[in-house]
């Protein structure tokens, strides 16, 4: 009942609060470890790769003509839904002398950024919602 | 998941913190302390921090220790140890009652190790840390309550 | 990093061409549900449909999305009863997205059904 661009708004806004529950758990670990020697702390890629599958969604090549159905085309479309988020160790810097690397004044900005946007991702859904109630009531 | 785990992750921080915050009073407090139970001056304490991991599984053993890409679960004291690789401070004075009597040390007190500026130093992360934890805590929660009014 | 996961590669998938709908090709894997671990499952669905009269009647449409309401519903209730017994693994706002869209669902099934209800009468009762 929900397919098209309503259910697409939903659905998109949803994974991405999925991905800030992630974040903010993983941000919640860098911040709990932060005085531990040789950790290393952990960086999560969900939006970059996100914003690569819709663009090549919207990319249209030009037309190719394929003579059996049953050929593989040239482009093809990464749909949205199998994109997945994926935890990165940086480890590659270190930032105290006990081999830590975890800097805690950014640690702390990026997750009130987070908090900030699952907030606003959270009334946005709202507000899908209520628009539609708007015309049922 | 939820937003329940990042609490957790934040609590093992704090009571981490706490700790650490609790060995740094004592060695403060006993900065001056000669004699103790176990003989010997007082030896500063050490909090050693490990990470908590969920399970553990087979891994590589050519693998550098912390390079796991799994969701860490926080932080747990490993071990509260006393330092014992300092040595002492030697102060001349054979008035002390606890003066060395003989040998090559004759007339010297041994005093402990705690280097002041360090233990500030030390307290001052410690209660940033702990404030950072307390600051994911009030975040989570008001993420959670922001969530709960979507169908409102 | 899970490599095994099948979702991470992405490309070209070609279906694997199955002689038999039970046999397990990719992505098909057997699910309560699926239709696909029993062969009886397909059979109490088949009657009502084909009593209509086409495929695209408004009465088989309707009641596909009556069903889709009712799923709708059923998928609400089993996040709220995991948010009880393991309030670890589902997320807060799954729980509040499923509840909003159960409630808008049933609430345009309603409107749909007053209006289609209104504009019998009002044909039935054409003098």
């Amino acid at each position: 009942m929900f397919s098209g661009s309503f259910g697409r708004t939903v659905d998109l806004m949803r994974r991405g609060m999925d991905v800030a529950v992630l974040r903010r758990n993983v941000i919640a670990n860098n911040l709990a470890n932060a005085e531990t020697p040789n950790f290393k702390r952990t960086v999560v890629n969900f939006e970059s790769e996100l914003s690569r599958a819709l663009a090549s969604e919207a990319a249209r090549p030009p037309t190719q003509f394929l003579s059996d159905p049953r050929h593989i085309p040239f482009h093809q479309p990464r749909d949205y839904r199998t994109v997945r988020p994926r935890m990165v160790l940086d480890y590659l810097t270190t930032a105290k002398n006990n081999g830590n690397n975890v800097d805690v004044e950014e640690e702390g900005m990026l997750a009130q950024q987070n908090q900030l946007l699952y907030q606003t991702l959270a009334t946005a859904i709202g507000a899908q919602y209520n628009l539609v109630n708007l015309v049922l009531r | 998941m939820g937003l329940f785990s990042s609490m957790n992750i934040a609590a093992t921080g704090l009571t981490a913190e706490r700790v650490r915050l609790d060995v740094i009073a004592d060695n403060i407090a006993n900065a001056t302390t000669t004699r103790t139970t176990e003989g010997g001056p007082f030896r500063r304490g050490r909090v050693i921090f490990r990470p908590r991991v969920s399970q553990p599984y087979w891994r590589s053993p050519f693998l550098p220790q912390f390079l796991s890409n799994e969701m860490g679960r926080g932080v747990r004291v490993a071990r509260v140890e006393k330092d014992y690789d300092a040595k002492p401070r030697l102060v001349y004075d054979p008035t002390h009652p606890d003066a060395i009597q003989s040998g090559p040390r004759k007339g010297y007190v041994e005093f402990p190790n705690v280097n002041i500026v360090n233990e500030m130093v030390d307290m001052i992360s410690a209660s940033r840390a702990y404030e950072a934890n307390v600051a994911i805590l009030n975040g989570s929660r008001s993420m959670f309550l922001r969530a709960l009014e979507i169908g409102r | 990093m899970d490599l095994l996961s099948a979702a991470q590669a992405y490309g070209h998938r070609i279906a694997l061409k199955t002689s038999d709908p039970r046999h397990i090709a990719a992505g098909k894997l057997a699910a309560p549900g699926n239709g696909l671990l029993t062969t009886r499952a397909a059979a109490p669905q088949a009657p009502a449909t084909q009593a209509e009269a086409a495929e695209g009647s408004f009465g088989s449409l309707f009641l596909q999305a009556l069903g889709q309401v009712n799923a709708q519903q059923l998928r609400a209730q089993d996040l709220s009863q995991a948010l009880i017994t393991d309030p670890e693994s589902v997320d807060i706002h799954d729980v509040t997205i499923a509840l909003a869209e159960a409630n808008l669902s049933l609430s345009m099934a309603k409107a749909v059904i007053d209006r289609a209800i209104r504009a019998y009468r009002e044909i039935v009762n054409i003098r």
